[in-house]
């Protein structure tokens, strides 16, 4: 469960190398905020949100491509 | 398909490598697993609509962190505060994953965070563990840097007074860790 967010490969690349800015690391709360924010990366992507990404890529398909238009954006 | 990746395949192999992160967000923000996994598939939707307008090579993780942040806003505006759970349902809601939040000390701070004002917890998960610079962090919120670093600060000082320790020197559970990361940031 103790995840060392150095050889955290998992979750993909990180910004700013995975580490917060040197004034605030040094702190037992930064550390924990870390150690528990991975832990929840590291918990996976549920299967409703994979299958909500094949769906959105089917209707695109027989769309014949293109970004569905469904949903307007926002300002 | 071609040699090259077409950009619909790039966004959405993209897409994939930032949801562990910006689901961590959405938990860290809502409280609560059902509420942060209705808010990830929104925020999905969204972004799988607007791709057109996003450039492939930029920072695909900063523009789904903010289209997530502007959804839960939006959402709390229509729904008035309540998707911002006080206390107990989101300790609740973490039981049910025994295997992964598996300390007291992680519960504890866990309940701690989500005693924060909005505001505040998101500046310090965004700067201190989605690991996103200061600047970009006010990007995402649409504030200035000086207000995320404050808001950073009285969340850590908050969360100090709610766990009852004092920052310095207090490494939590595993001072291996803190070694670690002293060491990758001075060096």
């Amino acid at each position: 469960m103790m995840n060392k967010p150095v050889a955290d490969k998992k979750s993909g690349k990180r910004l700013n190398g995975g580490f917060p800015p040197a004034d605030v690391v040094q702190d037992g709360i930064a550390l924990r905020l870390r150690e528990l924010y991975s832990s929840l990366e590291n918990e996976g992507i549920p299967d409703n949100l994979l299958h909500l990404l094949e769906k959105l890529d089917e209707a695109e398909r027989a769309q014949g491509g293109g970004a569905s238009t469904a949903e307007q954006p926002e300002a | 398909m071609g040699e090259i990746e077409s950009q619909q395949a790039q966004f959405k192999r993209e897409l994939l490598k930032t949801l562990p992160s910006l689901r961590a967000f959405a938990i860290s923000l809502t409280g609560t697993y059902d509420k942060a996994d209705d808010l990830v598939q929104e925020a999905v939707v969204r972004a799988w609509s607007r791709q057109d307008s996003f450039e492939i090579g930029t920072n695909m993780k900063a523009w789904l962190f903010t289209i997530l942040r502007n959804e839960f806003y939006s959402q709390m505006r229509k729904r008035g505060r309540e998707i911002s759970d006080a206390e107990g349902t989101y300790t609740a809601q973490l039981s049910v994953h025994p295997n992964q939040i598996g300390s007291l000390d992680m519960k504890d701070f866990m309940s701690a965070l989500n005693k924060l004002a909005e505001d505040q917890r998101e500046a310090i998960v965004l700067v201190c563990a989605s690991g996103f610079s200061y600047e970009e962090a006010a990007h995402i919120c649409g504030c200035a840097v000086g207000t995320i670093k404050s808001r950073i600060n009285r969340a850590r000082g908050r969360l100090q007074e709610l766990l009852g320790i004092n920052g310095e020197g207090d490494f939590g559970p595993d001072p291996h860790i803190a070694a670690v990361l002293r060491h990758s940031v001075s060096a």
